[in-house]
Parts: C-alpha cells; sequence; structure tokens
C-alpha cells in the first residue's frame, strides 16, 4: 500500500484546495489534445478538434476536462485507497473507452505543467515531488484493471 | 530532417532569451535530483545532497546547471541541425558519463516546470507544444551515439 507522510498529505490537500476545476480541467485536457494531437482519436464526438484555436474553444473539450478532473477528487479525499476507490474507473477505460494507459501519463503531465503556470515559484521542489507521486498512484490504479 | 514553423523558431528563442541561464539550469537540475533521487547517483562528489534543501542550495548543482543550459545554449542555435551540433556531447554522455538516456527526459520536464512556473499563463498550449518538440528533438540527439 503506498504510505503518504503527513508533509505529503498537507501538501496534497493544499494544492487541490487552490485548483479551479472549472479553469484547469478544460485547460488541462485542452493542453494534451493540442501538445499530443494523436490523443484526439478518443474524442471523436467532440466535433471541431481540427487547430489549436478550435479546441481552446471546444465547449464538449471544457466539459469533459471538468469531469475528468472532478474525479480525481475521489483520489484526494481517499488517498489510502486510490486502487480501489478507482477500480471501477479503470474497468471502464479499459473494457469501454478503450483508451491506452500509456495517455494517462499525458494528462497527469499536462496537469503538473497547467498547475506549475498558475503556482508559479510556489510550485516548489517538494511540492512538484509531491504532486508527481500523488500523479503515479492515480495512474497506476487507473491501469491496474488492464491486465 | 526536423521541421520547424516560424511561431516555434520565434518561440524557443524567445523562451531561452528570457531565462537566466545562472539560475534556470540549476533550478531544473535541483529539482531533478529532488522529484527522482536515483539520479543523485551520478553526483557523487557534490557533497551534501540529503534533503531538498540541501540540494536546492547546493553550489555544486547550481555550477552545474548552468553547464546544462549552456549546452542547451547550443540546440537553441542550431535549431537546424540539433542532432549534428550535439554529437560530441553524445557521445560525451554515453561513453565517459555514462548517464542513462533514460534521465534526459526526466530533466527536460524539470526544465519544462521551470519555464512553466515562470512564464505562468504565457506558457500557452501551443507555447508547451514547442517547448516539448524542441526539448524531445535535444532529447532524441543526445541518445543519438548510444547505438
Amino acid at each position: 500500500m503506498v504510505e503518504w507522510s503527513d508533509n505529503e498529505r498537507a501538501i496534497i490537500a493544499d494544492v487541490w484546495s487552490k485548483i479551479d476545476v472549472g479553469e484547469i480541467g478544460p485547460q488541462t485536457l485542452a493542453r494534451v489534445l493540442i501538445v499530443y494531437p494523436w490523443t484526439r482519436r478518443y474524442f471523436g464526438a467532440f466535433g471541431e478538434l481540427s487547430s489549436v484555436a478550435v479546441v481552446l474553444a471546444n465547449r464538449k473539450v471544457a466539459t469533459h476536462g471538468r469531469v475528468v478532473l472532478n474525479a480525481l477528487d475521489v483520489a484526494v479525499r481517499d488517498l489510502d485507497n486510490i486502487k480501489s476507490a478507482y477500480s471501477h474507473l479503470s474497468s471502464l477505460h479499459r473494457y469501454q473507452l478503450h483508451v491506452d494507459p500509456a495517455n494517462f501519463r499525458l494528462l497527469a503531465d499536462c496537469l503538473t505543467i497547467v498547475i506549475a503556470t498558475k503556482f508559479g515559484a510556489a510550485f516548489s521542489s517538494d511540492v512538484q515531488s509531491t504532486w508527481h507521486k500523488f500523479m503515479a498512484v492515480v495512474i497506476a490504479a487507473l491501469g491496474s484493471r488492464y491486465f | 530532417m526536423v521541421e520547424w514553423t516560424e511561431f516555434e523558431r520565434s518561440t524557443i528563442q524567445s523562451i531561452f532569451s528570457k531565462l537566466d541561464y545562472d539560475v534556470a539550469g540549476g533550478k531544473a537540475l535541483a529539482r531533478c535530483l529532488v522529484v527522482y533521487p536515483w539520479t543523485q547517483r551520478y553526483f557523487g562528489n557534490f557533497g551534501n545532497l540529503y534533503n531538498a534543501a540541501a540540494i536546492m542550495g547546493n553550489p555544486k548543482v547550481a555550477a552545474h546547471g548552468k553547464v546544462v543550459l549552456q549546452g542547451l545554449d547550443k540546440a537553441v542555435k542550431n535549431m537546424d541541425n540539433i542532432k549534428a551540433a550535439y554529437k560530441e556531447l553524445s557521445v560525451l554522455h554515453s561513453e565517459k558519463l555514462n548517464v542513462d538516456p533514460d534521465n534526459f527526459k526526466l530533466l527536460a520536464d524539470c526544465l519544462t516546470i521551470v519555464v512553466a512556473a515562470q512564464m505562468g499563463a504565457a506558457f500557452t498550449a501551443q507555447v508547451q507544444a514547442a517547448f516539448q518538440k524542441f526539448l524531445a528533438v535535444v532529447v532524441s540527439s543526445l541518445c543519438r551515439q548510444y547505438y
């Protein structure tokens, strides 16, 4: 089981409390679709995704970005049981959505970058380490039903 | 050969022109040593690397970070032939320093975060895409002589 120090718990809770899901979710997903364009294949039903401007303006991307980021709340609230908390989500991504698990890391990377742009110097190396660990645990949990 | 759009060229030049070479490289290297602690094995003679505070304040880390960033400057000034420009550096890392090439990506990621934190909202999705493309080419060029 993952062990979290008190300091790590405090950092994660603090970062999460400062994240506006409505603002960060859409930005994060948009970045994934822009920086890693092959990911657009998962969003055929979202309409126009053919250029940067269009992705940034796409309402379905924004809505879905919020959905994805809201789901992180489950992990933040249950740090000691992320794997079981995400069991259903993992099955969903594997059996219904057929998402290549390599993409979880791309989203996590984009989220980390968005947070860094917002927090500036406050995203210190300690905060980055802790957040990176949290993302790694989330990614592993989401991949847990794949094999 | 890598093709660069006008936007990508100007973005890369602009980012690096705004970086304080005395500081940014050191910050990125320090983060690497903190967030990915196994990388500390390459710096056995750097003295105190026992905790984040020690690493962030270590003068050898700062000095070496500057060396690394100056190495990156070579790529910035030779964007149309990074592979050739980095031939010696690649041989140096593979044959003399014996650096596992996976680590290049880790440092690239840390540099991305340093730049994102510094630029804030100006580190847009398009800028991120250009910067990551540049770093991917750099990483690939550094890996070239390994095989």
